[in-house]
């Protein structure tokens, strides 16, 4: 599979999580479609559907009521955990050395 | 051969990383101060995505149904009627009485109520997370923060948190962290907290009774039903007992819902 392919595939799944997370009455493939968009794609489509969800879902109860935007936080957190992981995997692999 | 060494990588953060903050900050800022504004709008977009999506899960249901055995259907058939015919009895008592409740009010010089907003749920539990409700139903169709929202007649469910152009989100009392005075058989006061997933708890001291079935009422001049007790449990030693409730119905079937106005229950 080339590149372009790959990820064409890839933020198919993503969209596909998404809106399914709104169609199919199953929030966590909302989750997942956020979480897939922050390891995979750009950070920008993972921060903007955790606030989009955010917005749609209404403002948490429970515990997450302090959090307010936690789909918003959770893409966050994933972008950073990205961050994090690519940089201990460069770091690790040596691929520094061009 | 070209190295570039890690101590340069990690130096300082790039620009790519400080727009992204940036933005990050500026859009956490405008959903935070506009939240309604911003969500009424993706609502009026998602609205008809989701009545849509509903429709299409009534026909599918219809198409699959012609799929069951003849036995099972006639099984089923004979089961409803029967169900029924009980809900029938119940419902002309409870109609009677109705009535007699609202004559009485008008002769004691009480407003009559005012006729409910039908809406349809357009997100229940577990499409959202929390236990709440989006219903098809705003600003628009009358509907304001604090209404009471009912799955029929008198069995409230929750009550309206935000209001949108078209839609309204509910928040369930059985939402976490929710508390709701209550009136145990209609006298005796109770405070109940919301567990989540249609689950109710309160605490009551040890020698009052309570027993499985009994029904939990929302004070007001109106009888309005909001939870059924479903366990009581009592442990040595302590001075209360817990008292574990659930909604008269399952939110996660819910399909279409009342919504009554404020000023209605607090006559």
């Amino acid at each position: 599979m080339s590149l372009n392919k790959y990820t064409f595939a890839i933020h198919a799944l993503i969209f596909l999580c998404m809106l399914l997370g709104l169609l199919v009455p199953f929030w966590p493939l909302a989750a997942v479609g956020v979480a897939l968009a922050a390891f995979y794609s750009g950070m920008y489509l993972a921060a903007g559907a955790g606030l989009a969800f955010d917005l749609l879902y209404g403002p948490p109860t429970g515990f997450l009521a302090e959090i307010h935007f936690p789909f918003f936080a959770f893409a966050l957190v994933c972008c950073l955990l990205r961050v994090g992981a690519l940089r201990y995997i460069l770091e690790r692999g040596d691929i520094g050395r061009v | 051969m070209t190295t570039i060494s890690n101590s340069r990588r990690k130096k300082r953060p790039t620009l790519r990383s400080i727009l992204f903050l940036g933005l990050v900050i500026i859009s956490a800022g405008a959903a935070f101060f506009w939240r309604d504004a911003l969500a009424s709008v993706l609502w009026r977009a998602a609205a008809p995505l989701m009545s849509a999506r509903e429709q299409g899960a009534d026909a599918a249901g219809v198409f699959f149904s012609q799929f069951g055995s003849n036995a099972e259907l006639a099984a089923e058939n004979m089961r409803l009627k029967a169900e029924l015919a009980s809900a029938s009895i119940l419902l002309m008592d409870r109609e009677i009485l109705r009535a007699e409740n609202a004559d009485l009010k008008l002769r004691l010089g009480r407003v009559g109520e005012t006729p409910p907003v039908l809406a349809a749920v357009l997100l229940r539990p577990p499409g959202v997370p929390y236990d709440t409700l989006v219903i098809d139903a705003g600003k628009a169709e009358g509907i304001g923060e604090g209404d009471l929202v009912a799955a029929g007649g008198s069995v409230y469910v929750g009550r309206v948190a935000g209001v949108y152009a078209h839609s309204s989100r509910v928040v369930l009392f059985s939402s976490p962290e929710q508390t709701h005075e209550v009136l145990l058989r209609g006298t005796i006061p109770l405070t109940l907290k919301g567990q989540g997933g249609g689950s109710i708890t309160g605490e009551l001291p040890v020698g009052t009774e309570v027993a499985i079935g009994d029904t939990v009422l929302l004070p007001g001049i109106a009888p309005q039903f909001a939870a059924k007790v479903t366990s009581v449990v009592r442990r040595e030693g302590e001075s209360f007992q817990s008292v574990y409730l659930t909604l008269p119905v399952n939110p996660f079937e819910l399909r279409f819902v009342e919504v009554h106005k404020k000023f209605d229950v607090t006559q």
